[in-house]
């Protein structure tokens, strides 16, 4: 027991992350499925009516998905368990840090889970925007918000943990250049958290204090649309926050699984950063219809189209580390091919909603749900099957089925492009989101949606198919085209991987 | 010898444990060669430089062509807890067969460096330090990383901060026996962290924090200012926006009408005086080098702070209006409230550092941590004075 509730070694935090992830995965996974099967046909479907449950399931898919899964797996798990190896070092630089960064989120998962059984829960929405959250009855919203702010706490320390990290602990001779992208998306990454998580933690604090203290910051005296701003400049930043260690895990399997090195390294990381600066003055672009000036809506519009460049700079640049190398078609490769594709889709249909007159439009419709699933669900989702199918062997020795794990790529990969293609068509015909009913006009685009929801279900359940649960004494992988630090090491490295620290050493060879 | 046999019966005893360091391969010594792009893992004397196309080699730091005895370093991956313990080994090691040389002052493997001035000379500093200033550490420790031993304080620490939200979840819908809870989950959080500190210090004296590693925590409360900072800003925002747009429910003006602002002179001025001098003061503590002044100059910042906090009490206590009394209130004690509170913090920091270097004298990174922390919560109070009390934001 010790080990894992005292752990102070980052593989076993980062494999406590991904467990964590997993589980938290496998309920938001299951509440969608409630969403979904209520939604797969009009009028009374599974929950019989009752919308206030239907608000509580789709806040918490939300708030579980992001806070509690994606960011655990990808920021947490890999972050923690790559980084220290990927740069050389023994451990990050606070391990004790780290276990309380981790052991932040179970009881704030705790609390969340919670929080949709007192009274009637919290039917925010994630986005937790007033007046409903402030007039919302109950303890349910304090502790959903209570919840928000361990969250928060646990990303935010660990941030500062892998910052330092990096900072402090690469191998010598390891120059800016030569840290591997996954290294360089995790500081991105965790800039983003220590400049935006905070903005969302005053926030929390003025809903709380307007909830139970008597303030004025949201009622009418005070302004809604100051909680949007707050919020908007976490929520923008944290959907980078989400998408930016996928970026680096695909930038690692693509060049694997291509047997070429990374096309343009300089680029890609140039592109993060851009990526970082903009993410940061973009966000009003949630906001286009609460009333802001024209002057204001165009600058938003203008600099949120401008996202494009280092994204598809990015895009361009995994394309052409394919081109023309040895590619070699195994599951990480097909969800990382998958995640460009479809990550693609999510980002032309951004620079759609980026345009302030059609987001009057689409505003708060099926299409915004489909933009961002296209993003979150199949890019950051496919980022971590990538990354844990890649990694999988040498994190805890276990091999997969290749066969199995094409199945199950194939599976989800249909599966969530019938769930969410259809809401595209839906969104542009003005179906309102977070709405438990639909008029009959919607059933057809809404069934099919349904039906795509029960395949990429089947293939989650699938996911320990593939996995073999016999260890693997030999090498399971030989790589001939390892770029980085870890396939150096055996499966299941040691404890705290180098006894003594790798040197990174530059032959020039002519 | 009954040394060698005792520290023997450690090592098993410390390979039972579970998540001991112990237990893994020896990893290091891997060598795998890599054809094709780029890096190529070398390990011992034998491995040759690639010759193929490599750009780059990685080189584990375990070859074995120097002076001094690799084998010995190889053979123990000696975690905190064992070097905990390699005080009463010391003795022993003069008998053995295992003779470990001198710790060279630069390792060996950073001699075979190519010349990159700038890293090389922080390694080098850094790994020298570590040698020169902590004599105890155990020689087969070849990094200047601090490995710790597993730690029950992070766990509980959540667990306090688990059932502290609870109760304050409770005591919001003033439900009966929820604020005991909170105060409960409060207060054993706040005995973690003592616990947790008293750890960190112990390691501290023992010398486990190389030159890297106070770094390394420096670059940490870094880092928690700006994060910190960033929830000024939060906080601020609010004011400004607030402020700057007051809707019809306050007749447009700002403060609204009826409100009886504070203004920016009067308390408000001294009490930039009062941190404006702290900020001073706290300075001396860490250009010092005379203990006396030091200290004088640190009770010196902790008592301003304290006349800081009794200032804000003085003036909560006579304002004219309440945290209810329109968005003003609210922007004015939930902003001024929030940086009282760290004001309050950086003053128990201080005194602890304060604590601790009248026990050694020395400079320390705790000591440095708090001086620059105190500088933190000086330059926010600049934008609260000029955002609420110079602009009546």
């Amino acid at each position: 027991m010790s080990r894992w509730l005292f752990s102070v070694s980052h593989k076993d935090i980062g494999i406590l992350y991904l467990s964590f992830a997993l589980f938290a995965g496998l309920v938001g996974t299951s509440l969608s499925m409630f969403i979904r099967l209520e939604l797969g046909l009009a009028g009374r479907g599974l929950l019989d009516g009752a919308g206030q449950l239907y608000n509580v399931i789709i806040t918490s898919h939300g708030i579980i998905m992001l806070l509690f899964m994606v960011m655990p797996a990808l920021f947490g798990g890999f972050g923690n368990w790559l980084v220290p190896i990927m740069i050389g070092a023994p451990d990050v630089a606070f391990p004790r840090l780290n276990n309380i960064s981790f052991w932040l989120n179970p009881p704030a998962f705790f609390l969340l889970i919670l929080s949709t059984l007192v009274e009637q829960g919290a039917g925010l929405g994630w986005t937790a925007y007033p007046p409903l959250s402030i007039q919302h009855s109950g303890a349910a919203v304090d502790l959903a918000i209570l919840s928000l702010h361990l969250n928060g706490m646990s990303s935010i320390l660990g941030s500062i943990n892998l910052l330092v990290t990096v900072a402090g602990m690469r191998s010598a001779g390891m120059k800016a250049n030569q840290i591997p992208l996954f290294v360089w998306s995790v500081v991105f990454t965790a800039i983003l958290v220590i400049l935006s998580v905070p903005v969302l933690a005053a926030a929390l604090v003025m809903l709380l204090t307007d909830r139970n203290l008597n303030t004025a910051y949201f009622c009418e005296s005070g302004d809604l649309v100051l909680y949007q701003h707050l919020f908007g400049f976490f929520g923008h930043p944290e959907v980078y926050i989400l998408i930016l260690p996928a970026f680096g895990i695909v930038s690692h399997v693509v060049s694997f699984f291509s047997q070429k090195p990374v096309f343009g390294v300089t680029g890609m990381i140039a592109a993060m950063g851009a990526i970082t600066t903009l993410g940061f003055i973009v966000w009003a672009h949630h906001m286009f219809t609460v009333g802001l000036d024209l002057d204001t809506i165009a600058y938003f519009t203008s600099a949120t189209m401008i996202i494009a460049v280092p994204t598809g700079m990015k895009i361009f640049s995994w394309l052409a580390t394919i081109y023309s190398g040895r590619t070699w078609f195994a599951t990480p490769m097909l969800f990382a091919l998958g995640f460009i594709a479809l990550f693609t889709i999510g980002g032309v249909t951004g620079v759609v909603l980026a345009n302030a007159g059609v987001d009057l439009l689409v505003h708060d419709t099926y299409y915004v749900v489909a933009h961002f699933h296209y993003v979150l669900s199949m890019g950051a989702v496919f980022g971590i099957f990538a990354g844990l199918y890649f990694w999988l062997s040498l994190m805890t020795g276990l091999s997969y089925n290749e066969a199995r794990g094409q199945l199950h790529f194939y599976l989800l990969f249909i599966g969530v492009n019938l769930t969410f293609f259809p809401m595209h068509m839906l969104g542009l015909a003005g179906a309102p989101r977070r709405v438990f009913d639909h008029p009959d006009s919607f059933a057809g685009w809404n069934a099919l949606a349904s039906y795509g929801s029960i395949i990429s279900f089947l293939s989650v359940l699938l996911l320990a198919g593939p996995i073999s649960l016999v260890p693997q004494h030999k090498d399971t992988v030989t790589p001939s085209t390892a770029e980085s630090l870890e396939w150096l090491l055996p499966a299941t490295p040691a404890n705290h991987t180098f006894n003594q620290l790798p040197v990174l050493r530059t032959t020039i060879v002519h | 010898m009954a040394g060698r046999a005792a520290a023997n019966s450690l090592l098993r005893t410390l390979q039972r444990l579970p998540g001991s360091a112990f237990q893994g391969e020896a990893t290091s010594t891997v060598a795998r060669s890599f054809a094709g792009h780029g890096f190529s893992a070398l390990a011992g004397s034998s491995a040759a430089p690639p010759s193929s196309s490599s750009a780059f080699s990685l080189q584990g730091a375990t070859q074995g062509t120097n002076g001094f005895n690799m084998q010995a370093r190889n053979s123990l991956p000696l975690s905190f807890a064992a070097h905990m313990h390699s005080l009463g080994r010391k003795d022993d090691e003069q008998g053995s067969s295992v003779t470990v040389g001198e710790l060279p002052k630069v390792p060996t493997a950073l001699s075979a460096l190519p010349p990159r001035p700038k890293a090389m000379t922080q390694a080098r500093r850094s790994m020298a330090s570590a040698a020169d200033e902590a004599p105890h550490i155990d020689s087969t420790m070849a990094h200047p990383f601090h490995i710790l031993p597993p730690s029950p304080w992070p766990f509980y620490a959540c667990m306090g901060a688990m059932t502290s939200l609870l109760g304050m979840a409770g005591w919001f819908h003033a439900i009966p026996g929820t604020s005991e809870v909170m105060y409960a989950g409060l207060a054993s959080t706040a005995a973690t962290a003592l616990a947790w500190w008293r750890d960190c210090m112990i390691e501290a004296d023992m010398g486990m924090h190389s030159e890297l590693q106070k770094k390394n925590l420096l670059n940490g409360v870094w880092l928690f200012i700006v994060s910190e900072a960033v929830l000024f800003v939060g906080l601020l925002w609010s004011c400004v926006h607030l402020g700057m747009s007051p809707n019809v429910w306050v007749q447009m003006q700002w403060p609204p009408v009826g409100i009886e602002a504070i203004g920016w002179e009067g308390r408000a001025l001294v009490m930039s005086a009062v941190l404006a001098a702290s900020y001073y003061s706290a300075n001396v503590a860490v250009v010092a080098k005379d203990p006396k002044v030091v200290l004088g100059a640190l009770g010196t910042t902790t008592a301003l702070g304290a006349l800081f906090l009794a200032d804000q009490y003085l003036e909560y206590s006579t304002a004219p209006f309440t945290i209810t009394d329109s968005p003003y209130g609210s922007t004015f004690y939930v902003t001024t409230g929030f940086h009282g509170f760290h004001v309050l913090l950086g003053s128990i920091w201080l005194a602890a550092a304060m604590a601790n270097y009248s026990k050694t004298n020395k400079p320390t990174t705790n000591l440095k941590g708090a001086v620059l922390y105190w500088h933190f919560v000086d330059i926010v109070w600049i934008a609260v004075y000029g955002i609420i009390y110079a602009a009546q934001l």
